[in-house]
């Protein structure tokens, strides 16, 4: 883990949930990094644009370099994540010995932070109402 | 847990099989010169497993205390 900086993109078996088909399958994540465990929120990033109610951020094509993407259009959601103790559900890069394909660019992981920060604030001034009501 | 060697695994997968997928049993372990080197188990044990120490959802769905870490990550100024 040693200090991995948040927007970090790495190789993480995502579960999307609901017993879909993908669960499992190792895909790139961009990371936000707590403190104690150390526990790492992992964001999945996709080729698809959002669907339904998921809020995501397109990734400009530097940040995608940057990152170690491909060249294809992605978006990072920003409105669905895992959380596990690093380096729990971390995969290896086929064909490398790492699983980390580099790193968002520092302008990008603002927005990125900014975003998620958005989503959160708003659940859980949601879930402090329910408790009040 | 029971334990076989990864000859025996390699001849008895079938059985091996059914036995860690019938309801309530055991993974089994394979060793490998008598080390422990692989588990067997159930893909519905794997996600009890990974469940307890993982989160997998929406956002809106995390426990109260990460929401709140969360909902302050902008005010970071650590550089990535």
């Amino acid at each position: 883990m040693d200090g991995l900086p948040d927007g970090t993109v790495v190789r993480f078996e995502y579960e999307w949930g609901n017993g879909n088909e993908d669960d499992y399958k190792p895909r790139p994540c961009a990371i936000i990094v707590r403190g104690q465990g150390p526990r790492v929120f992992y964001f999945p990033i996709s080729h698809e644009p959002p669907r339904g109610d998921d809020v995501a951020l397109e990734i400009p094509e530097e940040a995608r370099i940057a990152a170690g993407l491909d060249a294809f259009p992605q978006w990072v959601i920003v409105s669905r994540c895992n959380r596990a103790e690093w380096p729990d559900g971390v995969r290896t890069i086929q064909g490398r010995t790492t699983p980390i394909y580099g790193t968002l660019p520092t302008e990008f992981v603002k927005l990125f932070r900014s975003r998620i920060a958005d989503v959160s604030r708003q659940h859980l001034m949601r879930a402090r109402d329910r408790l009040r009501s | 847990m029971r334990s076989v060697s990864s000859a025996e695994a390699a001849r008895n997968f079938g059985t091996i099989r059914e036995e860690v997928i019938a309801p309530g049993a055991e993974p089994v372990t394979v060793t490998h010169y008598n080390v422990p080197q692989v588990v067997v188990m159930s893909f519905q044990e794997y996600k009890d497993l990974v469940h307890r120490s993982r989160f997998a959802g929406k956002v809106a769905d995390l426990p109260e205390e990460d929401l709140a870490f969360l909902a302050t990550v902008d005010q970071r100024n650590t550089q990535p």
